[in-house]
């Protein structure tokens, strides 16, 4: 899952990007309007965590902008505005989700979850493939009862892979929504990853769940 | 009810036409009374020398025997009668009317072609006018003997002129009370009609609430004496609303400046306990709440500064001091931020004399310009502090480059929470209070301070200040 962060104020900038990271996602942030346009048209984020008073281009102009170029990204609006009547221009613009400041990092970060899951057209807060689950609540991994410990990487690859259950995920869709923008990973850290994975999901004799496609990529789900 | 600007015009309205109707009420009856009395002095003198015709002498006697005739049945009668006495010159008295019984008349001398009047009361106790003359009789057949002197008298009573008299009061009191009365109710309509647009003005304000202060007072037809009114009204109603905007807006504003860093500060604090740390995380989490703490206060700070400036509450403790140090005094903790930002420092420094001024007031106005030309220079720009003397003034400097307001634009920064667009950073300083503080920190010292900017130039803010009598 990648979010961008759209906050002019820096505290709250990187205190929210280090909560949304250790909360599974990939994130870029920016204290820019211009350049959180420029990031939001430029990679597919699941969702765009956006402040309304920014300089450059202002939040609502940069949700506008969006919209009428038919980016259906998801859209949370966090603002020091709490009047109603800015809650309705930005839900009326196309915002997914409104939150007022002050806010709490917990209420900030089940939004975030609820807008990702939406995007994947799930309500369930725990995807489930086979015998695996996937508590995206509690950030907790199970196969057939038994708890897996993944790392921060390894499991935003996981949930990645569990909401395109039984499809082919390819090495630059996982680039996308796993890496963010400023990440000097090289291409083949994807394999890397997906070895790492495997072998804490597939441990002990259980079926074969992470499935390779030679040329194409990888699938999670239990194919025949 | 006595203090209505009704019932003040209408009164004195009012008592004036009264006033005016009793004088001309007065003229016409002291004119009819005169012209009645000098009609019956006319006919009381007539009569006096009718009978005065009537006297003759016979040699050395004066006959007044005509008087006895029954046709001169005035003087006999006792149901009003007329009186008449003629005397001798020596005092005798030579004809007594009887309706005199035994009585005398006032012996009043006049001569036959004007005759003496007096008002008297007459022995029936009457009011009435006598009418004396003196004369020597005619001489009767040819036997004449020495003239004699003879004094008539004729009274006769007022009565029908009195009564005359009497009934012209009681009309002219009537008409002249008619007519107050009409005059009033005229008035009354008149004043009212005047007064409408007052007693408009008067409902209009009436119905003015602080929440309704976009209403304006709007007369129709207003007369030229309630113009100024209507209009300083509108003008004091038009400051007001502003004032009460500027106000909510500063409540909003500040409400609004403090939920982001406080944002802030909850989701720090939510991060670092959201699961067991190294201690070394728990620092940076703490460093951080610090560092929002810290802008938090430099905004409360300067709120806290504006409301004492704003109440009358700084102590302004003036002694002698340099502008020039506290300049480098100010700039030291701003050093470190003006290097990360890559910002080139000039500094032109005249030497100019010492100000008499409050050293610390002067350290928190130069702290802000200074912080806001760190803060708002573009990023490798330049920053500019210059100290001059000019016609007896000090005057400090402080410009950066990289201006995004043009110079009309920049008039504006003075007013609290201004900021040039709708974003802002959120800083604590610059959150549109600084140059406000530094306005009215500035007019506290006596100084003046001034800004100058050209959009993609320079921004310049200007302070100075008098230099002491006698320093120059």
């Amino acid at each position: 899952m990648r979010v961008l962060v759209v906050e002019d104020y820096t505290p709250l900038r990187e205190t929210l990007s280090q909560g949304l990271r250790e909360a599974g996602f990939a994130v870029d942030a920016t204290g820019d309007g211009d350049e959180g346009l420029w990031y939001a048209r430029t990679n597919d984020y699941d969702v765009v965590v956006l402040d309304l008073l920014l300089p450059g281009t202002d939040g609502l102009t940069v949700l506008r902008r969006l919209r009428e170029e038919g980016r259906q990204t998801h859209v949370l609006i966090v603002t020091a505005k709490g009047e109603t009547e800015d809650k309705i221009r930005g839900l009326d613009l196309g915002a997914d989700d409104y939150l007022a400041k002050p806010f709490a990092l917990g209420e900030l970060l089940a939004r975030v979850r609820a807008l990702a899951r939406r995007k994947y057209g799930t309500k369930d807060p725990i995807l489930r493939v086979g015998d695996l689950a996937i508590d995206t609540v509690h950030r907790r991994v199970e196969r057939a009862g038994r708890r897996i410990e993944l790392t921060p990487r390894e499991y935003a690859l996981l949930t990645f892979l569990a909401h395109h259950e039984d499809e082919v995920v390819t090495r630059t869709m996982v680039w996308e929504h796993i890496y963010e923008f400023a990440s000097t990973a090289r291409s083949n850290v994807v394999d890397v990853y997906m070895g790492h994975l495997r072998r804490k999901i597939e441990r002990e004799g259980l079926p074969r769940l992470l499935h390779t496609r030679r040329g194409h990529g990888y699938v999670l789900g239990e194919l025949e | 009810m006595t203090r209505s600007l009704w019932f003040r015009v209408l009164r004195g309205s009012v008592v004036g036409v009264v006033l005016v109707q009793a004088a001309a009420g007065l003229a016409i009856y002291l004119l009819m009374r005169s012209r009645l009395y000098a009609e019956f002095d006319a006919s009381l003198a007539g009569k006096a020398r009718a009978l005065a015709a009537l006297v003759e002498q016979e040699g050395g006697e004066v006959e007044v025997d005509e008087f006895h005739e029954p046709s001169l049945v005035e003087f006999a009668t006792r149901n009003q009668p007329e009186y008449l006495q003629v005397w001798l010159a020596e005092g005798d008295v030579l004809f007594r009317s009887s309706s005199l019984d035994d009585g005398d008349l006032e012996r009043v001398r006049g001569r036959l072609d004007a005759p003496a009047f007096r008002s008297v009361a007459l022995p029936d106790g009457r009011p009435g006018r006598l009418a004396g003359v003196t004369f020597i009789p005619r001489q009767k057949h040819t036997v004449l003997g020495p003239p004699r002197t003879v004094t008539l008298v004729l009274a006769r009573a007022t009565t029908g002129v009195d009564h005359t008299l009497a009934r012209l009061r009681l009309l002219l009191i009537a008409v002249c009370a008619g007519a107050a009365f009409v005059a009033a109710a005229l008035l009354d309509w008149v004043v009212s009609r005047g007064l409408r647009p007052a007693s408009d003005l008067a409902s209009q304000i009436a119905g003015l609430r602080d929440a309704g202060l976009a209403a304006r007072v709007a007369l129709d037809d207003a007369p030229t004496e309630l113009t100024p009114v209507v209009e300083r009204l509108n003008a004091l109603l038009a400051q007001l609303d502003a004032a009460f905007g500027r106000e909510r807006a500063f409540t909003a504003n500040v409400a609004h400046e403090l939920r982001t860093p406080l944002t802030g500060l909850l989701t720090t604090l939510d991060l670092a306990l959201s699961r067991e740390r190294k201690p070394a995380e728990y620092r940076d989490a703490l460093t951080r709440c610090h560092a929002i703490c810290s802008q938090m206060r430099v905004m409360v700070d300067n709120l806290l500064s504006l409301a004492r400036a704003d109440a009358g509450q700084v102590t302004i403790r003036r002694q002698a001091v340099d502008i020039e140090q506290v300049l480098e005094e100010s700039w030291l903790p701003l050093a470190q931020q003006a290097d990360d930002r890559g910002l080139h420092v000039e500094w032109h420094l005249d030497g100019v004399p010492a100000i008499a001024t409050d050293p610390e007031v002067l350290r928190l106005i130069l702290l802000n310009v200074l912080s806001n030309a760190v803060g708002y220079a573009d990023t490798g720009g330049h920053v500019r502090i210059a100290s001059s003397r000019r016609h007896g003034r000090v005057e400090a400097v402080v410009a950066n480059t990289g201006s995004t307001l043009s110079d009309a634009e920049a008039q504006h920064v003075f007013e609290r929470f201004w900021q040039a667009d709708a974003a802002r950073s959120t800083t604590g300083v610059h959150c549109g209070l600084g140059l406000a503080l530094c306005r009215t920190l500035t007019s506290l010292l006596g100084g003046t301070i001034a800004v100058a900017a050209e959009a993609g130039g320079e921004f310049t803010v200007a302070l100075t200040f008098e230099e002491p009598q006698g320093n120059s």
